[in-house]
């Protein structure tokens, strides 16, 4: 069974995204930021990130360099944003794929799917 | 004593005869008969010294042919006549044979006789004459008989004198009445060709010589040229080609010195003789002079005397000549002066008439700025029949973006009839250009004939070799080509196409650039096409250029002007979309994440939840409401997408030193020194100020963080010319960066630093390349580290006005 970390902010949206992929069949583990994901991180060794941008504390941008840092832990990230923008700048070289926040969550499950070769 | 009665006799005889009122012929005639009847001589016989000639003719004779009179010519010292007179001595011979001065005439009779006595006619010491007495018998003359008959010629040599005198005199007064004519006719008229020409005729008379020819000097060129001729000459054609350089031959040196050439022996000439000099015996040449100025000369050639025997020129034939060319030199000089002033004028009033048709022409193409009326308006100028009168015309433009020669405009009629009827229209109603012009419209006549169209599908590329039009673009001259199949010059294409036989181009030239070409022809009337209408031409062409040029940058402005309103009106909007935007997009994002939790847990539930449950209405409905929100979110956003650069016309500088300013605290607080050496004419770049601002944020607290311990920084911006771009480069002094990590610092995430994302070297590597720039790192390992930022520069568009502010502001922070 696949493990996923979702970092989020937004309660809501943790709660979510875990019920939606606990559905799908993966083991989910939840942080608020980036330093609680660290925590998680530092516990366990999760088979892929979603992880959002704008958090208070360690935010997406600071922890994913920490994660790309990292490198006997290579751990695929997907980016889960609102902001649009921000596409250009990370899809190129910073995750494997950015997919903006939307309430069906189809793109995000596929895309999953197809990191974790399934 | 007998003899000396005799003596007293013929004497008083003689001295009566001298006295005589009878003509010098007939006292001649007396005398001789008068020694043979009284002194019982065989014969006798007087030669007279001819006039002008160093020679003697036989005038008087008794016992001689009769028909030798005024035929034998002896020079001095040419027999024994000769040889007395010669000698001025008389001379006695008993046996003429054995004498080796003789010199036979045969059948003149004298070879009839055995001695002779041989007497000079002396006056004042001069030989005016010589009198010979013959004896058939053998006989030796007593001194007496010498002396007697010298005394005679004595006798005779004051009334040979008087008629010499006498004929002198009545040779000169018809010299002065022919002179008189000479003035009288030179001042009759004004006309050149005419006055010359009698100067030539009226000298040749005058003299009596072969033929006259009248060379002037042409001011421009110092040549002698044939302007007259009179007389016979075998080749004139040749003669009147011939161009005399000052100083070469009588003619040349004649009219350098101004001094007047006798020539009667032409081996003996004191100059060279030119060839057409050296075809005569003899020649006189006199200088024509005008206020000390030689105009030219005038020379005779070959006199003849009444009978048509050739004779040297006389000192006196000089003098006469000299007195005709002093009085025709100034009639000649009068005459040019007039053909001068009255060809000055009719240029002038030629010129008073190109000017007004050049005025008209100019006033219309003023008219208008619209490129197309105006190519019209030059056209019709061309072809006006009032105007440069050519058949047809058509105007080709340069177009410098493909390099071609581009026909604009033709004008001209399709036919002969149509040609015919379009002139004889025009030329019903006289019209003045200007009237024309505004009667004729900008729509009609012309647009649209079939000689317009296959002008506007005229395109040449701009290159050797494509025909006279491109070589009139090429080599900024125009062309005046006869024979338009035989000239290897010319373009058959074109001359098929358009029919050209003869023609005529000139360049279009504005500020030193040609922009176009026009070419003319006369097709229908054949008319030539002569150096005084390219003039014309030309001077239209010039006008054309610039009002050619004139229509361009007005419509080039029109355009620009245009842009800039369209431009103006797109920043406004886009200023206000960025406010809108920018709020849109916080209010979505904020939004966003509630909308996806509402959205999310929506679909979960609509999931659960069985068809048939009435609930399941409701849920379907609020996940249909939340897409329909989030497709409006994404579509608010949509407005607000900063990612993509905003380009704009951005001025460096002041964005560099925004940068500064921004960073100056800092700069302050760890004791950093800044120098700005920032060049007076740095060229706007086209791109979006806010990231190039963040570019430079980004490098300046970099360098400010490499020297948190102080430093010099090192701003310059510079502009690279040849390359286009504007240079800026941010040195340090913070020690460099370790050799190992150099190549790393634009990846993304990589830093040497405890604070920060990494990603500022990454971004600014990124926005400067979408500039279409590029950044280049220096690095000094132990000194410091110098980054190149080069932005491509809108050239052209230099700071001129901001520099002083510049050098200003510089000298404030040094």
């Amino acid at each position: 069974m696949k493990t996923i970390l979702i970092v989020d902010d937004e309660e809501n949206i943790r709660a979510l995204y875990k019920e939606e992929l606990a559905d799908e069949g993966y083991d989910v583990l939840l942080a608020s930021n980036g330093y609680e994901a660290l925590e998680v991180l530092d516990a366990h060794q999760p088979d892929a990130i979603i992880l959002d941008i704008k958090m208070p504390g360690m935010d997406g941008v600071n922890l994913l360099k920490l994660i790309k840092e990292r490198k006997e832990n290579d751990i695929p990230v997907i980016i889960c944003s609102a902001y649009e923008e921000y596409k250009q700048d990370f899809s190129l070289w910073a995750s494997e794929e950015y997919i903006v926040k939307s309430s069906d969550l189809t793109k995000m499950k596929s895309a999953l799917k197809r990191i974790l070769h399934e | 004593m007998g003899n000396s009665i005799i003596e007293f006799e013929v004497l008083r005889d003689i001295l009566k005869i001298s006295n005589s009122t009878l003509d010098l012929h007939e006292r001649l005639n007396q005398v001789v008969e008068e020694i043979v009847e009284k002194m019982h001589f065989d014969a006798c016989a007087i030669y007279l010294m001819r006039r002008g000639r160093e020679c003697l003719t036989l005038k008087a004779a008794v016992g001689l042919n009769a028909d030798f009179i005024n035929e034998i010519c002896l020079n001095v010292g040419e027999g024994i006549t000769g040889w007395v007179a010669a000698k001025k001595t008389p001379v006695a011979i008993r046996d003429i044979r054995s004498d080796e001065r003789r010199r036979d005439f045969p059948g003149c009779g004298e070879e009839n006789y055995r001695s002779m006595i041989s007497a000079p006619i002396l006056f004042l010491g001069k030989c005016l004459g010589v009198i010979d007495v013959w004896t058939v018998e053998e006989r030796a003359f007593t001194e007496n008989e010498i002396h007697l008959l010298f005394s005679i010629a004595d006798g005779i040599s004051g009334s040979v004198r008087n008629a010499q005198l006498y004929l002198d005199v009545s040779k000169q007064y018809e010299e002065l009445v022919a002179l008189y004519d000479l003035g009288r006719a030179l001042t009759s008229t004004l006309e050149f060709q005419e006055l010359i020409g009698l100067m030539t005729r009226k000298s040749t008379e005058l003299i009596g010589a072969g033929g006259a020819i009248l060379h002037l000097l042409d001011d421009e060129d110092q040549l002698l040229k044939v302007k007259s001729m009179y007389g016979l000459y075998q080749d004139p054609e040749l003669i009147s080609r011939t161009f005399v350089p000052l100083g070469e031959g009588v003619t040349g040196r004649v009219a350098q010195d101004g001094n007047p050439r006798m020539i009667n022996a032409p081996d003996q000439a004191d100059v060279e003789l030119l060839p057409s000099e050296r075809l005569f015996a003899s020649m006189l040449c006199v200088p024509l002079v005008v206020k000390e100025k030689v105009i030219g000369t005038l020379s005779l050639h070959e006199k003849t005397d009444s009978a048509g025997t050739m004779v040297p020129f006389h000192q006196d034939d000089l003098h006469l000549l000299m007195a005709v060319a002093n009085q025709g030199a100034m009639v000649v000089e009068n005459s040019r002066n007039f053909e001068r002033a009255e060809r000055l004028l009719r240029e002038n009033t030629e010129r008073a008439n190109d000017f007004a048709i050049l005025y008209e022409i100019s006033n219309a193409m003023n008219t208008t700025m619209n490129l197309d009326q105006l190519l019209q308006i030059i056209l019709k100028a061309v072809t006006f029949g009032g105007g440069l009168n050519f058949n047809r015309a058509v105007l080709l433009l340069v177009n410098e973006k493909t390099n071609t020669l581009q026909g604009m405009l033709g004008v001209g009629p399709d036919s002969g009839e149509d040609a015919y009827r379009i002139w004889s229209e025009i030329g019903s109603k006289n019209m003045s250009f200007k009237e024309w012009i505004s009667s004729v419209g900008f729509s009609r006549e012309g647009r649209g004939s079939r000689f317009d169209q296959l002008a506007k599908g005229i395109r040449i590329p701009i290159e050797y070799g494509n025909g006279v039009l491109v070589l009139t673009v090429l080599e900024r001259k125009g062309f005046n080509i006869k024979n338009a199949w035989e000239d290897p010059r010319t373009n058959p294409a074109i001359l098929e196409a358009m029919g050209f036989e003869s023609f005529a181009t000139v360049p279009l030239i504005s500020q030193d650039r040609v922009v176009g070409v026009i070419i003319v022809d006369n097709l229908y009337n054949k008319r030539e096409i002569t150096d005084e209408d390219l003039r014309r031409l030309e001077l239209c062409a010039n006008q054309a250029g610039l009002a050619i040029e004139n229509a361009r940058v007005y419509s080039d402005l029109e355009y620009a002007n245009r842009s800039l309103t369209e431009l103006q009106d797109r920043l406004i909007q886009s200023e206000k979309m960025a406010a809108l935007g920018e709020m849109a997009a916080s209010i979505a994002h904020e939004i966003r994440n509630p909308l996806v939790s509402i959205g999310g847990f929506a679909r979960r539930l609509d999931s659960k939840l069985d068809a048939a449950n009435p609930e399941k209405r409701y849920s379907r409905i609020i996940v249909k409401e939340v897409a329909r929100l989030e497709k409006v979110l994404q579509e608010v956003l949509a407005f607000s997408r900063s990612a993509e650069p905003v380009f704009q016309e951005c001025d460096v500088v002041e964005v560099l030193t925004d940068g500064l300013e921004v960073l100056e605290e800092g700069f302050a607080d760890c004791g950093i020194q800044v120098v700005k050496r920032i060049d007076g004419n740095i060229p706007k770049v086209h791109g979006d100020a806010n990231q190039i601002k963040q570019v430079f944020i980004n490098l300046l607290s970099n360098a400010q963080q490499a020297m948190s311990q102080g430093g010099v920084l090192t701003v310059e911006c510079t502009c690279d010319e040849t390359e286009g771009c504007v240079v800026i480069s941010v040195q340090d002094t913070g020690g460099g960066i370790a050799e190992e990590v150099i190549t790393n610092i634009f990846n993304p995430f990589f830093t040497t630093k405890h604070t920060g994302t990494g990603l500022g070297l990454s971004i600014t590597h990124r926005v400067v390349e979408m500039h279409g720039g590029n950044i280049q790192v220096k690095n000094d390992p132990g000194v410091g580290v110098t980054f190149l930022v080069t932005l491509p520069a809108k050239m052209g568009e230099g700071r001129e006005g901001s520099s002083l502010k510049l050098s200003v502001r510089e000298s404030g922070s040094a």
